[in-house]
């Protein structure tokens, strides 16, 4: 099956890198920071190789296999593009989040980064250039140890109720970005899965067991993806074409990919007269 | 305003991509909702989020 395989090179990259541990110690490379003086981040000894992987179709035309994590600067960069895309083409796509554990621990010393606090001010130019809220001080304040719980907490909300994950997420990055919760603490992780409307008892049960599977998962998936940083983001439509879009890109680049993939899908207009009153109540979106 | 029936919360950047505007036009229009009491706001060194109430 012929699969259609372009990589959009970053070229103002503030990305986010994602490995397992064995990977990291291997490489010694800090998966908080990118190189923006190449423009790139890529992770040593991982290829773009391996997306000969056809990805099923989804219930919609194009399929989005979005590879992120809730602790991804970048990704936090990218959430204009994504949501205007959902709200321009959210009829033809399904977007399913695949977490790729952005930071499994702290064990390792490079670039200048060998501790959470190296990460602060790092994250407040993220916010600068993507002119997104960050406040790096968690860092400072209440630093995370890993973002494994962060993505084990949304794989069991997806259990649960796949748009009240989305929604999870989003809470979960806020609280981290704009109010320096350390949202690996699990008592952080349950007030935010209360706010997305998540059970939380069924969150913890499967906390502690099919999501870390699921986690797993994930992280097997984005190796044979060729998955190499974030946000990764695969559009197929299930019979052999895929793009993909690496690293944060205009909101053109996200909806040339769609188009390609998908030319019949119409884009729903937003202006600042009609703000959206296009989509049903049904199709809300987080 | 219609915009946070989908989104209940949005930054001023995701405004602007959002409607294809700047993001001084977008920071113009939710102070304007927020100053008329339609939306909450949040304020950190790096920015603001608005809030649907």
């Amino acid at each position: 099956m012929k699969v259609l395989y372009v990589v959009l090179m970053m070229v103002a990259c503030l990305g986010c890198h994602g490995q397992t541990k064995t990977k990291m110690n291997d490489t010694h490379t800090n998966p908080l920071l990118c190189d923006t003086t190449t423009g790139t981040c890529d992770v040593p000894g991982q290829t773009t190789a391996g997306t000969n992987q056809v990805i099923p179709q989804g219930k919609k035309p194009v399929t989005i296999v979005y590879y992120t994590d809730p602790i991804c600067s970048s990704c936090w960069g990218i959430e204009p593009q994504l949501r205007k895309l959902k709200l321009e083409y959210g009829a033809y796509i399904d977007i399913d989040y695949r977490m790729g554990g952005l930071l499994p621990d702290w064990s390792y010393n490079s670039g200048g980064i060998s501790k959470p606090s190296d990460v602060a001010h790092h994250w407040d130019d993220v916010s600068k250039h993507y002119e997104m809220p960050i406040d790096g001080d968690v860092w400072l304040e209440d630093p995370l140890d890993s973002s494994y719980p962060l993505c084990i907490a949304m794989k069991a909300a997806q259990i649960q109720d796949k748009d009240k994950a989305i929604k999870y997420m989003r809470i979960m990055r806020e609280r981290l970005y704009l109010d320096k919760k350390n949202m690996a603490k699990w008592d952080n992780l349950a007030d935010a899965a209360v706010a997305a409307g998540l059970d939380v008892t069924k969150l913890k049960k499967d906390f502690d067991a099919d999501a870390r599977k699921l986690f797993q998962d994930d992280l097997d998936y984005a190796r044979k993806l060729g998955v190499r940083g974030f946000p990764t983001m695969f559009f197929s439509d299930g019979e052999g074409q895929q793009l993909m879009v690496y690293g944060s890109k205009p909101f053109s680049s996200y909806e040339n990919a769609l188009l390609a993939i998908y030319p019949d899908a119409k884009k729903n207009l937003l202006t600042m007269q009609t703000q959206c009153p296009c989509l049903p109540i049904t199709q809300r979106l987080r | 305003m219609s915009l946070f029936t989908h989104y209940p919360t949005l930054t001023v950047k995701e405004y602007a991509v959002i409607l294809d505007i700047t993001t001084a036009d977008a920071q113009a229009a939710l102070e304007k909702l927020y100053k008329e009491g339609k939306l909450d706001k949040k304020t950190i060194k790096n920015g603001s989020i608005y809030i649907k109430k």
